[in-house]
């Protein structure tokens, strides 16, 4: 397997999951963590993250990543949902009420080092 | 026979010892370069590499670079630019292109070299070697051309090794040819330093033989040598210890085969090649390398 084993999810605090809150007029949701973070340089990183929506009026809301549908909700008011994914790079996260995108977050990975590969001439060739 | 015993007892040993070797580790590795940052190594010591031609010369070898540049896809490293399909598979597969080397043997002899092997008597059986050998100095020689090869290479790790495959071919219509190289490398590290043992085999062709190590008539007074495609197998030796941060003892060893085999129009069996002074190239240098960036 070529994803990352380790992975260190950021710790938010009350502060930063206040500001994590966005809402439009009718609806608000929260994401956490949307950062993944690897120990190495390998592309994919597992994230596991939870969503909660609210909303002032029953909706008919449907979450998706990257246009695939990941759940959905008929006539609630919240929902909540937890969810694991392999990041490769960004992936993006919304919030459909009625087929429209009403909200949306972007799922990222950051590598605690930089990246590395092999070198694939042998050191001290010109020898 | 002493050599096809050597290097099958050395293959044997790399294809037995085992070690991951991968840039995950978090320990630094020779291998391992950090991706958009330029990596420059500079030894000083004494050492050299032997020329295999009449009047060619030694190079002496008192400072050594080690350069490379890798990119996302890019890369230079020691002279060869390359561009990586997909740095990320196990198997990778990249254009290259480089200067050819054998236009460098070919530079005219210097009294300045105190190197310089005389004499090549040896237990080959000096009757057969010398059936047609007169001593032919590269001084004597049409200049060779100095071409640019491209290709393929292909790296991957196996049972330890790292595995390295080149196909090259001649993009500037100079020798007209192309040559093959396989080569498998193993490294260790631990408080002896950081070990490399490297084996090559390499093959290259009728016409990029012909074009270096070939003799036309008029190089030779009405008498024009011929040379076939040529196996030329290598072994080879790195050894670095760390100093500090930037200082390392480094030692590099290196032993190559080459064919001094030839034929004449007149008598088509082989005989030694008048231009070859004898049938190996060997390289070494110790010294100490400053690690630059």
């Amino acid at each position: 397997m070529r994803f990352t084993v380790v992975v260190f999810l950021l710790m938010t605090s009350c502060c930063a999951v206040a500001q994590n809150e966005q809402c439009t007029a009718q609806l608000c949701w929260q994401v956490e963590p949307t950062v993944c973070v690897s120990d190495q340089t390998e592309r994919q990183c597992a994230l596991t993250f939870n969503l909660r929506w609210t909303s002032q009026q029953p909706l008919s809301v449907c979450a998706e990543l990257s246009d695939e549908p990941l759940q959905c909700w008929v006539g609630q008011t919240s929902g909540q949902l937890s969810h694991q994914t392999l990041l490769a790079g960004p992936l993006q996260l919304q919030l459909r009420v009625d087929g429209e995108t009403k909200l949306a977050k972007q799922l990222s990975v950051l590598s605690r080092q930089p990246a590395r590969r092999k070198r694939l001439v042998a050191p001290w060739s010109v020898f | 026979m002493f050599f096809r015993i050597t290097a099958t007892s050395f293959l044997l040993f790399m294809l037995v010892l085992q070690q991951a070797t991968a840039c995950e580790q978090t320990a630094p590795s020779a291998r391992c370069v950090t991706t958009g940052e330029w990596q420059l190594n500079v030894a000083i010591g004494a050492g050299y590499r032997s020329n295999p031609l009449h009047g060619g010369r030694n190079w002496p070898l008192w400072l050594l670079p080690d350069a490379s540049y890798y990119g996302e896809r890019w890369f230079f490293d020691n002279g060869t630019v390359g561009y990586t399909l997909d740095p990320t598979s196990d198997l990778q597969v990249s254009l290259v292109s480089r200067l050819n080397e054998e236009a460098g043997y070919f530079r005219h002899g210097s009294p300045a070299n105190i190197f310089q092997r005389q004499g090549i008597a040896n237990i080959d059986g000096p009757q057969e070697k010398f059936l047609f050998a007169s001593e032919l100095q590269i001084n004597k020689l049409d200049k060779r051309p100095l071409a640019l090869d491209g290709g393929l290479q292909l790296n991957w790790q196996g049972v330890g090794l790292q595995w390295q495959a080149n196909w090259w071919h001649d993009m500037s219509n100079q020798y007209h040819g192309q040559h093959i190289r396989l080569g498998a490398a193993y490294s260790l590290e631990n408080r002896s330093g950081a070990w490399q043992l490297s084996a090559a085999l390499a093959w290259k062709d009728k016409d990029l033989m012909n074009t270096y190590y070939g003799i036309s008539a008029t190089e030779n007074d009405g008498q024009a040598w011929l040379v076939s495609a040529s196996w030329q197998p290598e072994l080879a030796l790195q050894w670095q210890y760390p100093l500090n941060a930037s200082w390392s003892v480094l030692s590099l060893l290196r032993y190559r085969w080459v064919d001094d085999q030839a034929t004449t129009n007149t008598a088509p069996f082989k005989s030694q090649n008048p231009m070859m002074q004898e049938d190996r190239i060997r390289s070494w240098f110790v010294g100490l390398n400053y690690r630059f960036f």
